[in-house]
């Protein structure tokens, strides 16, 4: 299962979260505290993205440059030239339980996923690419990130097609080929 | 007064615009947006309202005030029959799960009036609200009811993700037994019994009343599917039992795990659990096999049998029938090319039956009738690992077979486990696939890791060694693939998840570990702590001298495979520019240097510990060093050096430290040529010579040569050794004595103090003739004068001489003080060690304490005669 999905800044300096879905609520059991969970959620999420940002920040100062995503046309391209990684985040830290971060990442627009433990993690690998390429189709996010803060909806539209209840499916193509069709529609008020 | 805020893109405007957004204007946009509901809207002026109203809300990390009524026409706008268009909808969802969780609004969907086709829309909130203010508990008997009856697939699917959900994140025991029941048995029909068709295009519209003609399934490669559906197959367009196929099997296995521990708990008391089943099987509009249900045995033909969907698809799906899980099971030992001797059949009933008496006697029960979930979850794993065979026309589709080789491999691992009985049929099929794959030309390292896994669980079983799939993944693919992040992150987790089975049965960490380091020396930032956690599985007898090495010489390793990287690079340009680090690079290519690069970037460990070429091998990188790998790196070796250390003085063996001592006094001045990691190595070290000596002081007498040529050597050595340098002079002086050490002598002792005399003289020499630069601390003259009086006081004859030695050298070091209070305190320090000398009965007291002294004694115990002298002094002054 995931538990998080987001969509983040990586220029240096503070780290903003665009877009955030959480699939639970895993504090609400064990924080007995006063603090507004909506904030620690925030919190939580803004620590991920801040690690991401640094691990971004590291593989771009050792990787040398970077070509720009508008030469690239094929979606597939688009994927390999993006930044990717894969840690893990120890309990407490700030999750309850541990938990694993897989993202991409290109220009100033991070996509991260916060998988449980025992995920199949060629299946989530594969999914958020999914979720970027359609993602990236209808809010050109990696050049424009902040589309993702003028069209929330867009992006809710793709996770909520691609990952439902934050469930990974497996997929072959011919099933990815009708959630498209289903987000279309919702994209274009058909549905 | 706030800073305010540079603003450098356009996402940061955005944001900054968002949070400042007044409670007033704030307020204002919630009335336009109640209003635009209200009214009816459904356009795109709402939308826009509630694309602004969320990101008002969501860049605010403190709440933001809105009014109950708004919260309500959310609510039911994303529930609200008619067709206002799905994306508002999920915008008003975003905007309430944006406020979760909070006790504004409240879903609870027995008592929502709503049209159900929209209701799973508003499930994620039910998440977002956590348990208690989610209702979860509530909502658990709903949706199991929806599970079982629900005519619309849609509600189904959507109700088993959140039933998986909840044992998921709220834990299994909100549910009870019958639930559970329930659900196993639903996902058994699900998983088996999908249809071999295609629906019809759900996006045609239907001109004619006439039947569609249907299309067959297809495997991944485009042939006709002769057995029963799977994730593998291809449906043009899905059914509504096919959707349900894949969504099952996609939470199968984490299903499995947490009931089957659920299980263990409940398997005394619930051997005989009554069920609806009659229930399940008529109300479920896709479970027409009845029959296959009510089969004792698993190998059973009908049983997997392909139902239709609906009576379109049963008609059709009766004329056809498919292959026997027999068959598939039989096809894996016909056609493995495997030398593991082929069971018979009676072999293979009899490990099901038994699988299935496990099943019998425990919270399963419906095992009593029909085939478990558990079963046919074995089952599908054969099929799945059989269709992973075929050729993939897309990406896509080969990404799908890699994911589901190791979801079935896990899967098989978990029943191996729970049944050792089918190992030996399983070992077969798992080794069949291990030999398809690495025929494979694409990188499958992340599909190997499950699959040396499984050898390693189970290979005893039928006398399989995992030693060669061991060494091919750690060696050969762990090398050629390090440096995908993908596979770096595999390889480091699975070490650290199965570090215990991997130290049994494998020699991995003590072999490979040059191997896996090379994880750690190109993502230094990224598995440091993961690492740390593996340090103590590698370090052993054999190994911790070159794991030592090893760890001072990392910022080589990682300057090592960028250079590596970038010739590669540079071949593939075929231009002299595209290289970064020429230097490096040339080396790499030229011969002189290759057993160099050989040692260190070397696969396996037990070798030879270190070459005496170091200096050699420093500079070949030294154009690389700037390199931000190699400087994150040289932090990171830091750290693990000082993991190291606390892990072989946990050990408390003297032996291991005492083959270690030597090296360290070599290796200190021998690191690679990055100021900051000098610095740091040598201040580490330092300390930890502090650390060893007080543990084991016998050291200072065994190495006593070592010592003093390290002294001796000081005089040609730089200011940056001077914390060892300081320390090493310190513990001759402390440690050199019989208190610590019987063998300590007066000839020990003269050496000792003509190596310090000599170094002392000669520093403060080089001080008064060069340049400033050299000049040694004030704390090093006093350190190396304590050292010598300290000396003197064990062996008289040598009294003279030092107290010369500290008048002359006090005297030189104090002209070159700048601050008054330096040269005082150095030369007070001088005339204190000069009086103490020449009271030679007390100076040994002052200067060389028994060791017991640390231990605080003399002031404590009344029956020595320190406490009572002092005492009775305290005594005499305070009572007169």
């Amino acid at each position: 299962m995931v538990y998080a999905f987001l969509v983040h800044t990586l220029a240096s300096g503070p780290c903003h979260v665009l877009y955030s879905a959480v699939f639970a609520n895993e504090q609400a059991a064990t924080d007995s505290t006063n603090e507004d969970l909506r904030e620690v959620g925030k919190r939580q999420l803004s620590h991920v993205a801040s690690r991401v940002q640094s691990e971004y920040s590291f593989r771009r100062a050792v990787g040398g440059s970077i070509s720009n995503p508008s030469d690239l046309e094929a979606s597939n391209e688009l994927l390999s030239v993006m930044k990717s990684g894969i840690f893990k985040l120890y309990p407490g830290e700030p999750f309850v339980t541990e938990k694993i971060v897989i993202w991409k990442g290109l220009n100033n627009c991070g996509v991260t996923m916060v998988c449980e433990k025992y995920e199949n993690r060629v299946t989530a690998q594969t999914v958020l690419g999914n979720i970027v390429k359609f993602a990236e189709q209808h809010c050109n996010m990696l050049e424009k990130p902040y589309e993702v803060l003028l069209k929330p909806d867009r992006i809710e539209a793709v996770i909520h097609h691609f990952l439902p209840c934050g469930q990974l499916l497996f997929m072959n193509h011919r099933v990815v080929r009708q959630f498209e069709k289903e987000l279309n529609l919702t994209i274009n008020n058909k549905a | 007064m706030a800073v305010q805020p540079v603003l450098k893109t356009s996402e940061d405007y955005l944001l900054v615009q968002s949070r400042s957004l007044s409670d007033q204007d704030f307020a204002q946009q919630v009335r336009h947006t109640v209003n635009c509901i209200v009214g009816g809207q459904r356009g795109t002026e709402c939308g826009a309202a509630l694309r602004d109203l969320y990101r008002y809300l969501t860049c605010k990390p403190k709440r933001r005030s809105f009014s109950d009524e708004l919260l309500k026409q959310l609510k039911n706008m994303i529930v609200e029959p008619g067709k206002s268009p799905k994306a508002l909808r999920l915008l008003a969802m975003l905007i309430l799960r944006d406020l979760s969780p909070t006790v504004g609004y409240n879903i609870n969907i027995s008592n929502m009036s709503a049209d159900l086709n929209w209701l799973p829309l508003v499930f994620p909130l039910i998440f977002a609200q956590g348990e208690e203010l989610g209702h979860i508990a509530v909502h658990i008997p709903i949706f199991i009811r929806w599970l079982k009856s629900s005519p619309n697939s849609y509600i189904q699917r959507n109700a088993l993700l959140c039933l998986y959900s909840i044992q998921n994140y709220y834990g299994v025991h909100l549910f009870n037994e019958d639930q559970v029941t329930t659900v196993n048995q639903l996902m058994l029909q699900w998983l088996t019994n999908a249809s071999l068709y295609s629906a019809p295009n759900p996006y045609q519209r239907k001109i004619f009343a006439s039947k569609p003609k249907l299309q067959v399934i297809t495997e991944l490669d485009g042939s006709t599917c002769h057995s029963f559906f799977t994730v593998l197959n291809l449906a043009h367009y899905c059914s509504p039992d096919q959707w349900l196929n894949i969504y099952t099997f996609s939470l199968l296995r984490q299903w499995l795990l947490n009931t089957w521990h659920f299980q263990e708990g409940l398997c005394e008391i619930s051997i005989d659990i009554p069920h609806d089943r009659d229930s399940v099987t008529t109300s479920s509009p896709f479970v027409t096999a009845h029959s296959s249900f009510n089969e004792p045995t698993f190998l059973d033909d009908h049983l997997l049998r392909t139902p239709g969907a609906d009576e379109m698809y049963e008609e059709i799906s009766d004329k056809h029938s498919s292959p026997s899980f027999s068959e598939i099971t039989q096809a894996f030992s016909d056609q493995s090319s495997t030398p593991v001797k082929d069971m018979d059949d009676n072999m293979s009933v009899g490990s099901y039956s038994n699988l299935s008496s496990i099943f019998e006697s425990s919270f399963f029960s419906e095992s009593h009738q029909d085939g478990s979930l558990g079963r046919k979850a074995m089952a599908y794993c054969y099929r799945l690992l059989r269709q992973s065979e075929c050729k993939p026309s897309t990406s896509q589709d080969a990404l799908l077979k890699k994911a589901c080789i190791v979801e079935a491999v896990s899967l098989m691992d978990f029943f191996c486990l729970q049944e050792k009985d089918l190992v030996p049929k399983a070992i077969q099929a798992v080794r069949r696939v291990y030999s398809v794959v690495k025929m494979w030309s694409a990188p499958w390292t992340d599909v190997l890791l499950p699959i040396v896994l499984f050898f390693l669980n189970h290979g005893e079983t039928v006398i399989l060694d995992p030693e060669p799939y061991v060494k091919y993944l750690f060696g050969e693919i762990l090398y050629n693939s390090f440096t995908s992040p993908e596979v770096a992150f595999e390889v480091v987790n699975y070490c650290c998840e199965h570090t215990k089975k991997l130290q049994q049965s494998t020699n991995v960490f003590s072999k490979y570990f040059p191997n896996i380091f090379k994880v750690l020396a190109w993502f230094p930032r990224t598995f440091l702590r993961e690492f740390m956690e593996l340090l103590p599985a590698m370090i052993s007898e054999k190994t911790y001298m070159e794991i030592f090495h090893f760890l001072l010489d990392l910022p080589c390793l990682s300057a090592a495979l960028e250079t590596v990287k970038q010739a590669g690079k540079r071949s593939a340009v075929m231009s002299e520019s595209a290289a970064i680090f020429r230097k490096s690079v040339e080396a790499y290519e030229g011969l002189q240097y290759k057993p160099i690069f050989a040692f260190i970037l070397r696969q396996q460990g037990g070798i030879a510990d270190t070459i005496d070429k170091l200096d050699i091998l420093h500079s070949v990188f030294e154009d690389c060093i700037e390199h931000p790998r190699v400087l994150v790196c040289s932090q990171v070796s830091w750290l693990m050096l000082r993991v190291y250390f606390k892990i072989i003085l946990q050990n408390k063996d003297i032996d291991t430290v005492r083959k270690l001592f030597p090296i360290i006094l070599e290796r200190v001045t021998c690191i690679v040529n990055i100021e900051s990691y000098k610095k740091n190595i040598q201040s580490l070290l330092a300390t930890e010579l502090l650390t060893i000596l007080k543990l084991y002081p016998c050291l200072v007498l065994e190495y006593a040569d070592e010592l003093i040529e390290f002294v001796h050597r000081m005089k040609s050595l730089d200011n940056g050794f001077e914390e060892f340098f300081t320390n090493v002079v310190w513990v001759i002086g402390e440690y050199a004595s019989t208190k610590y050490d019987e063998r300590c002598g007066n000839p020990h002792i003269i050496k000792f103090h003509e190596a310090i005399e000599c170094v002392t003289y000669e520093l403060t020499l080089t001080m008064n003739a060069g340049n400033s630069k050299e000049i040694c601390s004030s704390r090093l003259v006093c350190v190396l004068m304590s050292t010598l009086a300290k000396l003197a006081s064990r062996c008289p004859d040598l009294i003279q001489k030092v107290s010369l030695c500290i008048t002359k050298v006090a005297k030189l070091r104090s002209e070159l003080c700048v601050e008054q209070a330096e040269r005082e305190s150095l030369l007070i320090r001088a005339s204190e060690l000069i009086s103490l000398l020449e009271l030679p009965n007390i100076a040994p007291l002052i200067l060389t304490p028994d060791p017991s002294i640390k231990e605080g004694r003399l002031h404590r115990d009344r029956h020595i005669s320190m406490s009572f002298f002092m005492d009775t002094t305290k005594d005499m002054m305070f009572n007169q």
